[in-house]
């Protein structure tokens, strides 16, 4: 568990708070005593949110439906995929919304963001969850869970090197492109106690990763303004056109949104990368740009890995924190996101 | 702080350029999917494929799916293949072209597909091998209707994308008496490939004199699959069995029953297998007991073998 909390003027931004610092201090009785220095937990900013609406939070019940499912995806590495995943769904839980994280790359950077050493850690991921599923074995996603936020704000189910196995299994899988949404059907109960879903997705294009697009109805591609990214979109509209074809007249049709990420004002590539992304998928792309920041950088220890974290932990105040929370925003309306069933903007 | 960055406000600050060339891959969107092939076709323009595996159309399944389709309409288009000018051949989907003409309908979606006919054949079996409800038998009997088609059994096998060794068991069925095949005829679901091809091994490994101890066999194994009493994958061991026991019974057996009053009290019996005496506890004391072991042991002490 991550002891993470921002400070007031942040948690006044999270809660949509309008008023006085005093009144803001009010909705918190439970708190020691009224100073500047309190900060203010996921948990808290959630249930602060649901008073100020008149909702009682020990009322809420959850339907069984399933929440968005955001999938982070781009057939290149390292264009970021990982820190907006991470990145976006810390901001999520700070804005009160319940996130699942699913580490779906095994490469376990998600997991690592979040300061998890897979190697000192008895992982169970989510391959081997939909295995079990699939082979009728007892299993318990509730014991595959790392909690981070306090009252289940932030999940993660993390990643190791084996889940690269899970593409072997997912070969003799029939309707294998839907085995994960098979997954998250039979397991409805559980996964409706969550707002969102934020899957980090591994860069090559393999059976897992098919699966993981076909359980939502958006992805959200990453891309990173220069030559190479760019040129990635052709397997990456390959492969989403390609699923498209195979199953639209089951009534499946994948979408994608686009986030430019790396944007630094003197390159000159990235000003025309970003040119060319506006031309080509204008209703597509994200308004918000991931600028080329160095906290990004900062994001990973390497050698007191416990100490990693999201930029948004890490250096809450940063212009970096500051582009990842402005796009958490901005995903509420594009996923249509909801506080326990309730849309609260 | 600096202000972060959007892609409005880099446009707005020129930036980033309104009107760059649109050069990167297209996301197709869902309209550029539906049903671009499909077309209406009236049903006076379409036959029946000639290579249609599935013999029986159940009236009562073809009155549900009209139903059905009268209710929420046709979900997939089927499948047709240009034969002449206004004239098409099904490649898949003759249910419901039939529910079509249940319902007394001028028009049905269609997709076209150009195809020859290995090509048609093939589809069609294909179309229905890879569902569960067309059975064995009748997939045995489509696939050597095209088989001319194919120049080698390799070819056609991979046509049908099953391994060779499965195309055999399917090949099994032709190999069985008529007696089963008549009952195929009418339950084509009786036995599947795998329970043919292990009654026809069987069936070839017999000698002679022991044919007609196995047809035996067979027809009471029919029966008791009829009525669920044995399993379809244990007759060839059932046939294996029963002949055994008939071969070496019917050569030398005898037996002979020992009775105390109206009791059974034992028996004594010969056969191939050697000679089995038993007689129930307690009918012989200890002293007769040792008897008969000393009388045994006379016996087979006696003659050198």
């Amino acid at each position: 568990m991550r002891n993470f909390a921002v400070k007031l003027k942040l948690a006044k931004e999270f809660v949509g708070f309008m008023g006085s610092s005093a009144e803001f201090r009010a909705l918190f009785p439970d708190k020691k005593n009224d100073s500047y220095h309190n900060t203010y937990s996921a948990l808290e900013i959630r249930n602060a949110k649901l008073k100020l609406h008149g909702i009682d939070p020990s009322s809420l019940e959850n339907e069984k439906v399933l929440p968005p499912i955001i999938n982070c995806r781009m057939a290149k590495g390292g264009v970021g995929k990982t820190t907006i995943c991470g990145g976006v769904a810390s901001a999520l839980a700070m804005l009160g919304y319940k996130v699942l994280m699913i580490d779906g790359d095994p490469q376990a950077s998600l997991t690592g963001l979040f300061g998890i050493n897979w190697a000192n850690e008895n992982i169970t991921h989510i391959g081997e969850l939909m295995q079990k599923q699939s082979r009728k074995e007892a299993y318990r996603i509730e014991d595959a869970i790392m909690p981070l936020y306090e009252g289940n704000m932030l999940d993660l189910i993390a990643s190791d090197i084996s889940l690269a196995n899970t593409d072997s299994w997912l070969m003799g899988v029939t309707n294998r492109e839907f085995a994960f949404k098979k997954f998250l059907d039979a397991n409805i109960g559980f996964f409706s106690q969550y707002d969102v879903v934020m899957i980090d997705s591994a860069p090559s294009t393999n059976l897992l990763t098919n699966a993981f697009m076909c359980s939502c109805n958006k992805i959200l591609a990453v891309v990173w303004l220069d030559g190479q990214s760019l040129k990635a979109m052709q397997v990456l509209a390959s492969n989403v056109n390609e699923l498209n074809e195979a199953f639209h007249s089951s009534g499946f049709h994948l979408d994608v949104h686009i986030i430019a990420n790396g944007y630094h004002p003197s390159y000159t590539t990235c000003k025309d990368a970003l040119s060319t992304l506006f031309s080509s998928y204008q209703n597509k792309l994200n308004d918000n740009v991931i600028p080329h920041a160095s906290s990004f950088m900062r994001q990973v220890e390497l050698f007191k890995e416990e100490d990693s974290g999201t930029v948004l932990e890490r250096e809450p105040n940063s212009i970096a924190a500051r582009s990842i929370i402005d796009l958490a925003k901005s995903l509420l309306k594009e996923y249509d996101l909801k506080i326990g069933g309730m849309r609260i903007i | 702080m600096k202000k972060p960055v959007t892609v409005s406000g880099l446009i707005q600050s020129g930036a980033v350029r309104e009107n760059a060339p649109d050069v990167l891959p297209k996301f197709k969107g869902q309209s550029d999917f539906s049903n671009s092939r499909s077309v209406d076709i009236p049903l006076s323009q379409i036959k029946p494929n000639p290579y249609q595996p599935r013999r029986i159309f159940p009236e009562a399944e073809i009155t549900d799916l009209a139903n059905s389709i009268e209710e929420i309409g046709l979900i997939q288009p089927i499948a047709i293949r240009k034969v002449d000018d206004n004239q098409y051949q099904i490649i898949a989907g003759e249910r419901r072209y039939r529910a079509f003409k249940q319902l007394n309908k001028e028009m049905i979606p269609a997709m076209l597909f150009a195809c020859d006919d290995g090509d048609m054949a093939v589809m069609a079996i294909t179309e229905n091998v890879n569902r569960e409800d067309l059975s064995d038998f009748e997939i045995a009997k489509s696939i050597r209707n095209v088989e001319s088609l194919f120049p080698t059994k390799k070819r056609l096998a991979e046509a049908l994308g099953i391994q060779r060794e499965d195309m055999y068991r399917y090949f099994a069925f032709e190999s069985l008496p008529d007696l089963i095949t008549e009952k195929l005829a009418v339950n084509p679901r009786l036995i599947s490939r795998n329970a043919a091809a292990d009654i026809k091994r069987v069936l070839n490994n017999c000698l002679d004199n022991e044919y007609d101890h196995a047809m035996a066999a067979l027809k009471e194994a029919l029966y008791l699959l009829e009525n669920s009493e044995i399993d379809q994958g244990k007759i060839a061991n059932f046939i294996i069995q029963k002949v055994k026991r008939e071969i070496s019974g019917s050569v030398n057996k005898e037996k002979e029953e020992f009775f105390a009053g109206s009791k059974r009290i034992g028996y004594f019996s010969t056969s191939n297998n050697g000679i089995m005496i038993k007689i129930s506890s307690g009918i012989l004391d200890a002293d007769k007991t040792e008897q008969l072991k000393n009388t045994l042991n006379e016996l087979i002490k006696g003659p050198k073998v």
